[in-house]
């Protein structure tokens, strides 16, 4: 019975303000933020870490694994705004390193000014990515092997390219090893790829949440043909995608240049599948239309930490490999759960 | 993503169409692609065929190879087709490639037999069907399962890169980086290479055909060592930095670094550089590449292992022409069962008890 004078409850307001147990809480808060399970991922595992081996929690140690998992994080951020779309990009890695390479080829070879080939690698990597968006696109072929198949293509190009050479730092303009250059705050390294990732970030979390091709993107990989009856150019939108993707990847051979200090074909060998579980492990879902574009980078950590972590622990190599597959099955058995939410 | 994403079921006709259209016009276009490449396949006039397998020509050194194989060939007249594989290929694939050269009816193969002795089934068919098999770049295990070899046996270089690195070290504890190719698969040249070093320093192997099992601390020829890290590289050149960053977190006082080969070298040295350890740190790589031997002279390397893929891929071509058109049957070098297409210890300063070369030389026979 209700007390005099108060309306009785709407079946609506009955349910929102139902009693809900821990589990059902915690899925309602990650299905909203889904870069809380990374977050919560790399805490743990900074902490414990950091007990099991003091070296781990050092500044310097600290700023290594933020430098090893930089080229990462930015071909992440190509490969979380694909899988949002609802596609996938297994060609991620050789984008990134044939760009590097127009670059490379254009500044040493022909002696272009750093900028010119700078530019000329954004251009590439759109180039790149237009042929994946293309078939994906208007062909309609599924993604998953559409990439499978350009990896292969883009990878032969890259031989044919250096022919085995790499192209030696010192051959290369300020502007293109820029990246490289790091200087220190508070014990901690900061290289100039590290802010350029950071911009890159911000850049795409700007245009994903608040314009509206990034709304579009998103409907696009919640449900495609949803989006066609909104009206929503799905087409235009899958291959804009793509070629975003491969500006993106031009950026992250940028970086690569920096970490590496050479234009190199052997560069970046395992990024095609650690980009996929970095961002995996950061939220997105494969399904496309639900994730965390700051997950991505958080993912990317957690691969690092990971890695650095457990050696310095003393594990054998064979352990982190299969911690990080540990990883990824928990994150995607995560992502199912989350995916069940009711209202 | 699901299961009827990737193979959907019952498409509309319309929609069958284009699937179809796509698939047939790929046949239609690798078929013209294998006809364009297969040739005449007359018998009397068909030039010598052979097979360069086992090379990951994205390396520098089996670039060098390739190339000066297909050089020799071209002057003998020799159809010479190159089998390049990734870096980490297995021995499976390998076999294949073998077993596909043998089908293409070559009358030799040169192969670099870095996967390990998986592949000698595969060789042994080869050769019973009248194949001459002949190893470049690494000998094969055991060395008579192929019938010649054209190699600088990475265990001795290795050797004497370590007794190298241990006599420059004038009795300092040594604070050893081992950044060695890979750690979750075993290949030949990684274990040679790896404990031939350590051999060579006389650290004890414990098992000489395993990497990263020996003590941690103990002495070596000139005072007492600490192994500080087996890492992985892939034989690259961010591996080898990554590979040098996470070592010296582990421990910055590293003195000696051993690199699976100069990709990885130059890969650390970038590490101890932003470390602020240029000097002082004593970095032994193999490879011998005109890149390495300036490395060397700029300071960045300290021992450069010099070995000449070229000379082995361009005799053993030779080797096998000589051999098919009038049966001469290949020829070791006296006193081996291998033929020694030699190898130098690159180094800017004369080291007591090791025979060196100087980078001036070195460069003119570089790769």
């Amino acid at each position: 019975m209700t007390a005099p004078g108060v309306q009785p409850r709407t079946a609506n307001e009955e349910f929102a303000a139902r009693r809900q147990h821990l589990g059902q809480r915690i899925q309602h808060f990650v299905h909203g933020h889904p870069w809380a399970s990374p977050l919560v991922i790399l805490i743990v595992s900074v902490a414990v870490f950091s007990v099991l081996s003091p070296q781990f929690g050092t500044a310097g140690n600290l700023s290594l694994v933020a430098q090893q998992a930089t080229v990462l994080a930015a071909v992440s951020a190509g490969q979380v705004l694909v899988l949002l779309s609802g596609g996938v990009d297994l060609s991620v890695g050789a984008v990134t390193v044939l760009t590097t390479f127009v670059v490379g080829k254009l500044a040493a070879d022909m002696g272009a000014p750093g900028i010119v080939a700078l530019v000329a690698g954004l251009v590439a990597g759109a180039a790149l990515g237009m042929v994946n968006g293309f078939l994906v696109a208007f062909l309609k072929l599924n993604p998953f092997i559409v990439t499978l198949g350009t990896l292969s293509v883009f990878t032969a190009l890259i031989t044919l390219i250096s022919q085995g050479q790499i192209v030696e730092g010192s051959e290369l303009d300020w502007l293109i090893t820029l990246t490289a250059q790091s200087f220190i705050i508070g014990g901690f390294t900061v290289t100039v790829g590290m802010i350029v990732v950071t911009v890159l970030y911000l850049l795409l979390a700007y245009a994903l949440l608040q314009t509206a091709w990034g709304r579009h993107v998103f409907a696009v990989g919640d449900d495609a043909e949803v989006s066609r009856l909104l009206a929503i150019r799905v087409r235009r939108v899958r291959l804009s995608v793509y070629v975003v993707a491969g500006m993106i990847m031009a950026v992250a051979g940028w970086v690569l240049i920096g970490r590496t200090g050479a234009v190199s074909p052997q560069s970046a060998l395992s990024i095609n599948l650690d980009s996929i579980t970095a961002v995996v492990i950061g939220g997105t879902g494969l399904a496309g239309g639900r994730g965390s574009i700051v997950g991505a980078v958080l993912g990317s950590l957690v691969v690092a930490v990971f890695r650095n972590g457990l050696f310095l622990a003393g594990v054998p190599a064979l352990f982190q490999d299969l911690s990080v597959g540990v990883l990824i099955v928990v994150a995607v058995t995560l992502d199912m759960w989350i995916r069940r939410v009711r209202a | 993503m699901r299961f009827t994403d990737i193979f959907p079921a019952g498409n509309t006709s319309k929609r069958r169409i284009r699937p179809i259209a796509v698939m047939a016009a790929c046949a239609a276009a690798a078929l013209l692609l294998a006809g364009c490449s297969a040739g005449t396949t007359s018998a009397s006039s068909a030039p010598i065929k052979m097979s360069l397998i086992g090379v990951d020509i994205t390396n520098p050194y089996f670039l060098k190879m390739a190339n000066e194989a297909q050089a020799e060939a071209t002057k003998l007249g020799v159809d010479l087709t190159v089998q390049s594989d990734s870096g980490t290929a297995g021995a499976d694939v390998v076999s294949s490639q073998i077993e596909q050269a043998v089908a293409a009816g070559v009358k030799a193969i040169l192969i670099s037999p870095a996967v390990g002795p998986a592949i000698n089934p595969a060789i042994k068919k080869a050769r019973d069907a009248g194949v001459l098999v002949l190893a470049v770049d690494n000998p094969t295990t055991p060395i008579d399962a192929v019938d010649m070899s054209y190699v600088t046996g990475n265990l001795a270089v290795a050797k004497s890169l370590g007794t190298g690195t241990a006599a420059s070290l004038n009795g300092k504890k040594a604070i050893i980086a081992m950044l060695d190719a890979f750690s979750s698969q075993v290949i030949q040249v990684d274990v040679d290479r790896d404990q031939g070093f350590l051999g060579g320093m006389g650290i004890d192997l414990n098992n000489a055909d395993a990497n990263a099992d020996e003590a941690s601390t103990g002495t070596y020829n000139g005072g007492t060592y600490e192994i500080v890290c087996n890492q992985e590289t892939k034989a690259t050149q961010d591996g080898g930095r990554t590979a040098m960053e996470n070592c010296l977190s582990a421990n910055p006082d590293i003195n000696v670094v051993y690199t699976i080969n100069e990709p990885a070298a130059f890969g650390a040295f970038q590490a101890l550089k932003a470390a602020g350890k240029t000097t002082g740190v004593t970095i032994v790589t193999f490879d011998g590449s005109c890149d390495g031997i300036s490395a060397l002279k700029r300071g960045e390397l300290t021992l450069n292992a010099q070995t000449y893929p070229g000379k082995q891929s361009s005799l053993a071509v030779a080797a096998a022409y000589a051999f098919v058109k009038d049966g001469t049957k290949p020829a070791p070098t006296k006193g081996l069962n291998y033929f020694d297409t030699g190898s130098a210890l690159v180094s800017t300063t004369s080291i007591t008890g090791v025979e060196t070369i100087t980078p001036d030389d070195a460069a003119k026979l570089c790769f």
